[in-house]
């Protein structure tokens, strides 16, 4: 991409906001290092983290050139069996927000924001040779390359997701875009993805999902925290495959068993993503544990095993279109009448009785879906708190009061 | 794993089925399961050749049904209850050997990485009502040929194009149903519908799974005897996000267990009791199998997550 003139003003911008990046990592890897129960097999789950707010550097590290890929709905076993490593465009950035270009609305959504301060021009990152697979799930997501000017240099390939989740019209259409996309990343990586590969990183992926699953039930018996779940869950996108597995079983061998006396409850609605972590340590200064969660960015970012019927490529490409489309419970769904089950599912298995519904503002699914929550919740008498926030820190202690007098309201 | 266990009840019951007569096995006629009499030396006979039969069956004068004598067709039947009762649809996936060739022959093409032939939710519910088409045929062809002087080379109608007749004596060697009977127009055109038939299900077996099943007359009449049995499928509706695994891992589809919103009970007509949906279920304890209010099987994600990791 050719890279516009630019004033020493915004050059001067972009170098203190670029600090301001590091700081924000810092702090916040400093943050979570100094609590009691931090374990050193936390350490690489931290670096991937901190080293993805930095692309430029990520992507020099890489031994081969990541895709980088939004939301959950491009299936990871995919992007494996073409030897493609995988870059999630996700980001907790506040500082980065900074560099968002300024044609942005004012109420945007803080990762769209944060994510375009993130791929600035400026950053040294040469855009036009960067691969991206995107997904259409919400507005902000739909309109994301054509916002930051990637739309028609880099080499973008959109899967057109189809909002309804329950009819045939809609499953075919989504498995064309899982086959559109298998071609299109034979023609990036290493050639054609055979079945029997496709079956391999399908296998793969199926025990990393073993290992996850493993965490979630540590996470919802309160024996591992919220903070740790939500640095393995986020790495996840960031680290290669076998990596993250060692990485995880590793951390299971050496976590140390901890105190349960904070009160659980259920957190859901907009993603959570490194080093935005604000709610959860607010949540445990309010006296509250995430003890599950219903989060893309969390306990969503596997969306569960791949169930096929048989090796051949159609029945691999089906199950998975399958499992990251009808699975899938994003609100951006239309007919997502069911995403209240896997809710109330988790509650009444997890005897959890407050919910915690976490809006970024200007994330216009989450905020839409909310108030229909909310109601259905209520009748069934669940407690429900709706914190609507940004990446911003000046509305720490507002929320914490909140917190806390919700933390009152559920018992002991 | 319930997979596991499953082939494995299917294998013995194969045995016993088909050379279990020569070991002195000897179950009757009344079996609710694909167990052909036309297999020399087999353990018991399939009851649908007992609903053609005369005397026991419905090839019966009018008159019989309102005398005594309609003990000799209600005895059968009151035999196949009791077998039927028990495990109702679990015959099919668990006992029938029928099911276990077609599965043997679904494993020739997933060795091959051959793909299945996928059927609209419209093909299906077309294909639906053949079954009964079929129960109600081979109880009104008998019939005919005791009141209306059918010619008796109708006699066993479904027998005579069922593809078990041909398919299952060749594992005694036996090929001689492969053959056109050309004694008269009836036993030709017959015999020749059964080699089509035969033909045709040998293709469909191979492309699609549990292909005869979608129009097997037992399933039917099974089906319209399934609230005298003790096995029963639930759904726990509140809990299933409607990820269509049920469906995807169903070996005939039945999209109803995924659609299903409003009842708890989610044993369809075409559903022959193998829990494969149950084991690809991810939410816990949403679908279960139960008998005589015994929790059978029910699924778990921990329970899929362990299985799809190992597969």
């Amino acid at each position: 991409m050719t890279q516009p003139e630019i004033n020493p003003r915004l050059l001067r911008l972009q170098l203190k906001t670029r600090e301001q990046i590091k700081k924000e990592t810092c702090d916040q890897a400093a943050k979570i290092k100094n609590r009691d129960d931090y374990i050193k097999a936390l350490d690489p789950f931290l670096e991937s983290l901190a080293l993805s707010l930095f692309p430029k550097k990520f992507i020099e590290k890489a031994v081969i050139a990541p895709v980088m890929t939004m939301c959950i709905q491009a299936p990871m076993e995919l992007f494996s069996a073409a030897g493609l490593p995988v870059f999630k465009l996700a980001c907790g950035s506040h500082a980065a927000g900074n560099l968002a270009p300024l044609q942005f609305p004012a109420l945007t959504c803080p990762m769209i924001k944060s994510l375009a301060g993130l791929l600035d021009p400026q950053s040294g990152l040469d855009l036009t040779r960067q691969r991206f697979v995107i997904p259409t799930t919400c507005d902000w997501v739909v309109k994301f390359s054509e916002l930051t000017g990637l739309y028609g240099k880099a080499d973008i390939h959109f899967m057109e997701l189809p909002h309804l989740r329950e009819n045939e019209r809609s499953s075919r259409r989504w498995l064309e875009e899982i086959q559109a996309l298998k071609s299109w990343l034979e023609k990036a990586g290493q050639g054609k993805i055979t079945p029997k590969a496709l079956h391999a990183a399908i296998q793969c992926h199926a025990k990393a999902f073993e290992l996850f699953a493993r965490l979630i039930e540590l996470k919802r018996s309160q024996l591992m925290p919220a903070i740790h779940f939500a640095l393995i869950a986020n790495a996840f996108a960031y680290q290669d495959i076998n990596f993250w597995k060692d990485n995880v079983r590793n951390y299971i061998d050496n976590l140390k068993p901890m105190e349960n006396t904070l009160a659980p409850v259920l957190l859901i609605g907009s993603p959570i993503v490194f080093p935005n972590y604000k709610l959860l340590h607010l949540m445990e200064n309010a006296g509250m544990a995430v003890a599950a969660d219903d989060i893309c960015s969390l306990e969503r970012i596997f969306p569960g095993a791949v169930t096929f019927e048989d090796k051949s490529e159609y029945a691999l490409l089906r199950a998975l279109a399958e499992r990251n489309h009808k699975a899938c419970t994003c609100p951006t769904f239309a007919d997502n009448e069911r995403r209240i089950n896997g809710i109330f599912n988790i509650l009444e298995k997890e005897q959890i009785k407050g919910i915690i519904f976490h809006v970024l503002k200007g994330c216009h699914p989450y905020e839409m879906e909310s108030g229909m929550l909310e109601t259905q919740l209520k009748k069934k008498g669940y407690r429900f708190l709706k914190i609507e926030t940004d990446y911003v820190k000046e509305d720490e202690q507002n929320i914490v009061t909140r917190l806390e007098a919700f933390r009152r309201t559920l018992g002991s | 794993m319930v997979e596991s266990l499953r082939l494995f009840c299917q294998h013995i019951s194969f045995l016993i089925m088909i050379y279990g007569g020569r070991l002195g096995i000897r179950l009757g006629n009344s079996l609710p399961c694909f167990t052909c009499p036309y297999v020399s030396g087999c353990a018991g006979h399939c009851y649908l050749m007992v609903l053609q039969r005369s005397s026991v069956g419905f090839q019966t004068a009018f008159d019989i049904f309102f005398s005594g004598a309609v003990f000799n067709i209600l005895w059968p039947f009151a035999v196949f209850l009791l077998f039927f009762i028990p495990l109702s649809k679990l015959w099919c996936s668990w006992i029938c050997p029928f099911c276990l060739v077609q599965d043997w022959i679904s494993l020739v093409r997933k060795k091959f990485y051959i793909r299945e032939m996928i059927l609209t939710r419209k093909t299906r519910n077309n294909i639906k009502p053949v079954k009964y088409i079929l129960l109600v045929l081979l109880i009104t062809i008998p019939l005919a040929i005791a009141n209306f002087n059918l010619h008796s080379d109708w006699a066993l109608p479904f027998c005579q194009i069922c593809p078990g007749k041909p398919i299952l004596p060749l594992f005694q060697g036996n090929w001689s149903y492969f053959h056109i009977n050309y004694t008269n127009g009836i036993t030709m055109a017959f015999s020749f519908l059964s080699m089509v038939i035969t033909g045709g299900m040998l293709v469909g077996m191979f492309f699609r799974e549990r292909f005869f099943c979608m129009f097997c007359p037992m399933l039917a009449l099974m089906h319209l005897l399934k609230a005298i049995s003790p096995v029963r499928f639930e759904k726990k509706i509140h809990t299933c996000t409607g990820c269509g695994n049920c469906e995807r891992s169903c070996p005939v589809d039945i999209p109803d267990v995924h659609l299903e919103k409003v009842k708890k009970n989610v044993l369809t007509q075409d559903c022959m009791g193998c829990m494969s949906c149950v084991e690809a279920c991810p939410a816990d304890h949403t679908l279960t199998f139960k008998w005589f209010g015994f929790r059978l099987f029910s699924s778990s994600r921990s329970y899929l997550s362990r299985k799809w990791s190992q597969k």
